[in-house]
């Protein structure tokens, strides 16, 4: 039962982030704007999260400090994805290099910020004291309390309203209706008095936040100094936008299958009887990108790609 | 009415270097910004260094440096361009550099000392060249055959090979004491021919021709013979390249597969080069493979144009390495990679719309590049 728990424990903390940051990614492909930035998103907010922790340190306390550095990493995300949001809504560029400049610029100018900043060391520090032991009343439910709601963070639970929210405002509301439209046929939203361009500065900026804080739900629980690095998490979340399909439910599936795999694959060799089987353990990190693989072989025959993701929109186009 | 396509061929050259040139200002405008911000004393001078690719201070020495920074940047960068012409995004490539790097290094310590002559060179690069196209092949069937998206499939494939890679190393070719792969025999290193000569430096070798012929050669291959066309057609319309009757499946496999070859034959370069480099143990991606992109974006897809991308690049690197005398770090030339990259995504836009403009209307289209020229 201890296993149990031990690998619930470590699958939020990577099912938490790819869930998050591929929420992200839907945002702005349903709009109609290929992400490829979304590691570098992680990569820089990450970074300004972390300073934010540092900066808070000793001026509040607990959770609040947590949550306002969540903000303040939101914002940050805000401010890189807009470099995205002008390339792609107002000067037409092609969205695939432009994703791929920003992951080129968020490591290399984190180091050399971090560097700068502490004078040649680039790895900040984290203080980390946000692990709920045990939250009152649910944590006492049998085997569910013990499995989700002791030594937990609190980053868990507003990842999963992260996504319930989104789930409801991308396919109930208007908004995430029309937002959908311009992803799929701007022309024609257009025609019906949508703003096309409103609405994928909309759908960037608030890519832009959840995928920024998602950069700080990553390396909370994983790390103890943060070095301009989220593991590819952005790529991984990448690749649960496609394997998801584009949507809503199936993105929760794919994330919580590919978040199992990588469970697997750290956790092997405290489960004895994958432990036994005597694989190498490259075998093992290597396998959720390799089942991923396998999967999308079978599931890709009908893409369900937003149509109109990655081309610039032109208004003259019919 | 001949006068008047002979001007129009003429500027549509220009906007293609001028959109490169934008690009590489507005990263240079940015880098100095960054420096003069972040300590205004030695701004100026750091970026005198960078801009001047630390010549000033290292002599002419810093020319064999900068063909080898160069040399994998070019490989990888024509393989960007043989596979975005055929529109496949391939971002595999730093899976397929290691993966060339690594079979050149095997097939020399294992193989290759056997091997008479320059054979003990050439057999490793052909291997780390076939080692390249493998690693790209299973990515090219998922998407020629499973419609998987090419970007998704390459980027499995490099953390793929990213944890296997200390697997191999560690059973194969791991030096105990430096941590490191075990160093290459000097038989199977490049020839150094005249280079050490002209660059003024020791260590410098043909690295760098090998590169600029493959260069040369995959610019014949897409623009002068019928397989280019049809992979560019492909990557330009594939469903009208489908109508027309060409096969998209086998052209998808033929672009992936020379972009993963050039990629490991770059690995195998950088690794058989008398300067000596090795694989470390560590979880990380190659950075070559990456920079590739860079080289393709500034050279707008053109394989000619990526051995001045790449030569520009490396030149950056040799000045970014210098800097750091003035206390600067060296990640400033990866951040001014970045911005390039920005600008060159959408001064290919510029460039379309000059063209466009072209097309429309001939008075405007005087006024918008005369703009631009000055």
């Amino acid at each position: 039962m201890e296993m149990l728990y031990f690998i619930c424990r470590y699958f939020m903390y990577f099912f938490i982030p790819l869930l998050v940051v591929s929420v992200s990614g839907m945002f702005s492909e349903r709009s109609g704007i290929i992400h490829m930035g979304l590691d570098s998103v992680m990569v820089w907010s990450c970074m300004w999260g972390v300073l934010c922790l540092q900066w808070l340190d000793g001026v509040v306390e607990g959770q609040m400090r947590l949550i306002i550095a969540l903000l303040f990493a939101g914002i940050m995300g805000i401010v890189l994805t807009l470099l995205l949001a002008v390339a792609a809504i107002n000067l037409n560029a092609d969205q695939t290099i432009v994703g791929m400049a920003m992951n080129t610029f968020a490591p290399a100018f984190c180091v050399f910020f971090a560097r700068v900043l502490q004078d040649g060391s680039e790895h900040l520090s984290i203080r980390n004291d946000f692990l709920i032991e045990k939250i009152p009343v649910l944590g006492d439910i049998p085997v569910l309390g013990e499995m989700f709601f002791t030594r937990t963070y609190i980053t868990n639970f507003i990842g999963i309203v992260i996504f319930i929210i989104s789930a409801i405002v991308l396919n109930k509301t208007r908004f995430g209706l029309r937002m959908c439209a311009c992803g799929e046929n701007p022309q024609a939203a257009e025609s019906l008095g949508v703003n096309v361009q409103k609405y994928r500065y909309a759908a960037l900026i608030i890519a832009g936040f959840i995928g920024g804080m998602g950069g700080l739900m990553y390396i909370l629980p994983v790390a103890t100094h943060y070095s301009q690095t989220v593991g590819g998490y952005g790529y991984l979340a990448m690749s649960v936008l496609i394997f998801g399909q584009w949507r809503s439910l199936s993105l929760f599936g794919a994330a919580a299958f590919f978040a199992f795999c990588k469970t697997i694959a750290n956790a092997y060799s405290g489960i004895p009887f994958l432990a036994n089987l005597g694989l190498p353990s490259a075998f093992f990190k290597s396998l959720p990108f390799i089942i991923t693989l396998v999967a999308l072989a079978f599931t890709s025959k009908h893409d369900r790609a937003p149509k109109a993701s990655g081309q610039p929109y032109d208004k003259s186009m019919r | 009415m001949s006068e008047k396509t002979a001007k129009k061929f003429d500027i549509s050259k220009h906007t293609g270097l001028l959109s490169s040139l934008i690009a590489i200002i507005g990263g240079l405008v940015f880098a100095f910004l960054v420096l003069i911000l972040t300590n205004p004393s030695k701004g100026v001078a750091a970026f005198t260094t960078l801009i001047t690719g630390g010549f000033q201070l290292g002599g002419m020495q810093n020319l064999g440096t900068l063909f080898y920074f160069a040399t994998p940047i070019l490989c990888t960068g024509v393989a960007m361009c043989v596979a975005f012409q055929a529109g496949i995004f391939n971002i595999g490539g730093p899976g397929q550099y290691s993966v060339g790097a690594l079979a050149a290094i095997l097939t020399s310590l294992y193989l290759s000392k056997n091997f008479p002559g320059p054979l003990a060179w050439i057999v490793p690069l052909i291997v780390a060249t076939i080692a390249g196209a493998a690693w790209a092949l299973i990515p090219g069937i998922l998407k020629a055959y499973f419609n998987v998206n090419v970007v998704i499939g390459t980027i499995m494939f490099n953390y793929i090979e990213m944890y296997y890679m200390m697997h191999w190393i560690n059973d194969y070719c791991y030096d105990a004491m430096k941590g490191q792969t075990r160093a290459v025999p000097s038989q199977c290193k490049l020839p150094q021919w005249f280079m050490p000569a002209i660059t003024s430096n020791r260590s410098a070798d043909i690295g760098i021709l090998v590169a600029i012929l493959v260069a040369i050669l995959a610019w014949v291959l897409m623009e002068k013979t019928q397989l280019g066309y049809e992979l560019k057609a492909c990557g330009k319309n594939p469903e009208a390249s489908r109508y027309a009757g060409i096969r998209s499946k086998r052209n998808i496999m033929i672009s992936i597969l020379l972009s993963g070859a050039l990629c490991g034959l770059g690995g195998g370069l950088t690794h058989l080069s008398v300067s000596g480099t090795y694989i470390t143990m560590k979880e990380a991606l190659a950075a070559e493979g990456f920079n590739g992109i860079a080289v393709c974006c500034l050279a707008n897809n053109s394989p000619l144009g990526a051995i001045l991308g790449a030569l520009f690049l490396a030149f950056l690197t040799v000045g970014g390495n210098y800097m750091q005398i003035y206390g600067f770090q060296r990640e400033i030339v990866s951040v001014i990679t970045s911005v390039i990259i920005y600008f060159a995504a959408f001064s290919l836009f510029l460039k379309l719309y000059l063209e466009k403009l072209l097309n429309r209307q001939k008075k405007e289209m005087n006024k918008v590049t005369g703009e631009e020229l000055k």
